[in-house]
């Protein structure tokens, strides 16, 4: 397995109380295989995908937890393993192509960085490479794109120059956080569309985040769902939109437009808000917002259970469904 | 860019402009009549009123003063600042006698603001709120806030009075001995550099954590850089843009400072000599002065605001 999480538990330290952003959460990422992770705003998804390259700003922390990369603990590794890993290895696309790349440096002089860093080649050597890439990625006009500055691109544009960035040294796995989130609905399928077909090309791992299932139907061949920190359900994308199981992903399906259902059915949005992951109540954290609860829901927690041999299930009223 | 640096000019030279109007109306101002002065001197003051108005014909102040400022200004412009009345030498010469050291002053406080400004802001920033971090702070603002003769006295005792390792003042030409020349140097220029440095560091501190906690500088830790190299290659050219314009600041701040300096230390420097025109009431020097002075500043902030469009690439499309 190309990548394997372990229970890993990241918290934000305000004042005396924790953000409990990532709670304990297990999974697996097969080589070449895509992704999905959603989840409502807030769920911890962004803290999820930080701790992989250990990019968790303070007052955050890993705080316990593996994250095993080709059977080396990413948590335990020295500063000067983890750089040869970051960018290399594992490469990460940000939420906002307008305030992740340096505003005073040219287009140019950002993408042969990791070709400097990782790979010690001169400039003159990288530039060529990079122009190559930026053709990859369809930015039209790629030699003289190179000397632009961010500001004078357009955010599908820098967005492109992001992916660019991120798939310049071929990384095994690439981590993109709403990678078009923050882009204009006309272009998001496109830039999508690049996203997927290059790293099938470069047969990288691809975790892509988002909080449009619609999105993860279409590119996923896996998914996990997040909410308040935890996975609350784990399947094949295909069995996961049949036979959606947690009352929380149900809610997510009913709440977007699906291209097999009719179109004259109501979407739905789940009521409620997301608990305050810094003050957790008892029970399941899905409890107050959920219309299939029970009394045994706050009692206590439920646990990520095997459901079929595929598929996984937060949900005590799936317990007995095996 | 072009059109930018064409509307910073004007700009300057407007302020230019309303500067020269405030300097000719101080010098008029100031008590006491300059003749009255040179005739004291010389006269022991007897003197007839056919000398008395030879003289102002000879200095041109018998003239209404709108013709005054208009002869003064196309002088200027020609290169002739008129001459002293106390001295009679010609303000242009006194003037390039005493630039080479004042410039030099100058520069050596640059350097000392800079050295000092940009290491201590740099280290408090890159370990906020460490021990180090507050020491520095503490320090950052003494050197504000202790004033340039203070630190000029306190200096003198440790240095020369107590240790003897600076010469307490006097001034060695550069041409004459070049150690000679350093050492003379060494505490007038630090104790102008301190005054820049804590200001600098201060302003580099603030603007250096705001970039450190930007999105950009984590897509740099993404990409594998070192703390240094995100440092280096990332966020100290960012940070730099709003210091560009304190450091320009400043240097206003310096040069007043520099009065003191020259005349605490006996350095024949343009600041001495301004001083010594004030206490002497001798106008055509006091205006030549202030007007350099005055040139200097908007030389030096026009400097900054090109400075401040080649690190910014987003100045240009902004104008
Ligand atoms: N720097 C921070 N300090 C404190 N809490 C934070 C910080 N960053 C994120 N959080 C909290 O962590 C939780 C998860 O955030 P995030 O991972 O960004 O969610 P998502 O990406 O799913 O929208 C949120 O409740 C958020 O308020
Ligand atoms: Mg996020």
């Amino acid at each position: 397995m190309l990548l394997k999480v372990l229970n890993l538990c990241t918290y934000y330290q305000t004042g005396s109380s924790y953000v409990r952003a990532v709670d304990d959460i297990s999974f697996e990422l097969a080589k070449g295989e895509t992704l999905g992770v959603v989840g409502e705003s807030g769920c911890g998804k962004t803290a999820a995908a930080l701790s992989l390259m250990r990019l968790i700003p303070s007052p955050g922390r890993i705080v316990s937890g593996k994250i095993l990369f080709e059977g080396k603990d990413i948590t335990a590794l020295s500063i000067k393993e983890l750089l040869s890993i970051r960018g290399d290895q594992i490469a990460m696309i940000f939420q906002d192509p307008m305030t992740a790349l340096n505003p005073v440096l040219s287009i140019g002089e950002q993408l042969v960085e990791p070709f400097m860093i990782h790979r010690r080649l001169s400039r003159k050597v990288a530039i060529p490479l990079c122009i190559e890439l930026l053709n990859k990625v369809r930015i039209p006009d790629a030699g003289s794109r190179m000397k632009s500055y961010p500001h004078e691109l357009s955010g599908g544009m820098r967005q492109r120059v992001m992916i660019a960035m991120a798939l310049a040294l071929n990384p095994k796995i690439i981590i993109a956080d709403e990678p078009t989130t923050a882009l204009d609905v006309s272009i998001q399928a496109e830039l999508l569309e690049l996203l997927k077909n290059i790293t099938r090309e470069q047969n990288a791992s691809l975790m892509l985040i988002t909080h449009n299932l619609g999105i993860v139907a279409r590119y996923a061949d896996r998914v996990m769902i997040m909410y308040a920190g935890r996975i609350v359900e784990k399947a094949f994308t295909l069995n996961l939109y049949q036979t959606p199981l947690h009352p929380y992903t149900k809610g997510l399906l009913d709440s977007v437009p699906r291209l097999n259902q009719n179109n004259n059915k109501k979407l739905t949005p789940i009521k409620g808000q997301p608990p305050d992951l810094a003050n957790l109540p008892q029970g399941c954290a899905f409890y107050e917002r959920c219309t299939l609860k029970e009394a045994r829901c706050k009692a206590k927690a439920p646990t990520l259970k095997k459901f079929t041999c595929d598929h996984e299930v937060a949900c005590w009223l799936k317990e007995e469904g095996k | 860019m072009k059109s930018y640096l064409l509307k910073r000019l004007l700009y300057s030279l407007l302020t230019l402009w309303l500067v020269s109007l405030f300097i000719f109306a101080i010098a008029r101002i100031l008590p006491g009549d300059p003749v009255q002065g040179v005739l004291m001197a010389s006269h022991m003051g007897i003197a007839d009123n056919n000398l008395i108005e030879g003289l102002r014909a000879k200095f041109g102040i018998d003239q209404p003063l709108p013709i005054q400022y208009l002869v003064w200004v196309k002088n200027f412009i020609i290169g002739d600042f008129g001459v002293s009345i106390a001295s009679g030498e010609k303000v242009f010469e006194m003037f390039m006698k005493r630039l080479p050291v004042t410039l030099e002053l100058f520069m050596g406080s640059a350097i000392w603001s800079m050295l000092i400004g940009f290491s201590c802001g740099i280290i408090s920033a890159v370990r906020r709120n460490s021990f180090l971090d507050h020491l520095l702070t503490v320090g950052a603002v003494l050197g504000l806030s202790i004033p340039v003769f203070w630190e000029g006295i306190v200096l003198i005792y440790l240095l020369s009075v107590m240790t003897h390792i600076l010469p307490p003042s006097g001034y060695v030409p550069f041409t004459e001995s070049i150690t000679g020349n350093l050492l003379a140097m060494a505490m007038p220029t630090f104790i102008m550099g301190t005054q820049g440095a804590g200001l600098i560091a201060r302003y580099v501190r603030s603007s250096l954590l705001s970039v450190l906690g930007q999105d950009f500088i984590r897509t740099a830790y993404a990409k594998g850089l070192s703390e240094r190299q995100v440092l280096i290659r990332h966020a100290l050219k960012p940070a730099m843009i709003p210091v560009t314009t304190v450091a320009g600041l400043t240097f206003g701040y310096v040069t007043a400072g520099s009065f003191i300096v020259e005349y605490m230390f006996a350095i024949p420097g343009l600041g001495r000599m301004g001083v010594n025109a004030i206490f002497a009431n001798d106008f055509p020097v006091i205006q030549a002065t202030l007007f350099i002075v005055a040139i200097n500043i908007l030389a030096v902030n026009f400097l900054v605001d090109v400075l401040y469009g080649y690190l910014d690439p987003r100045v240009k499309v902004r104008s």
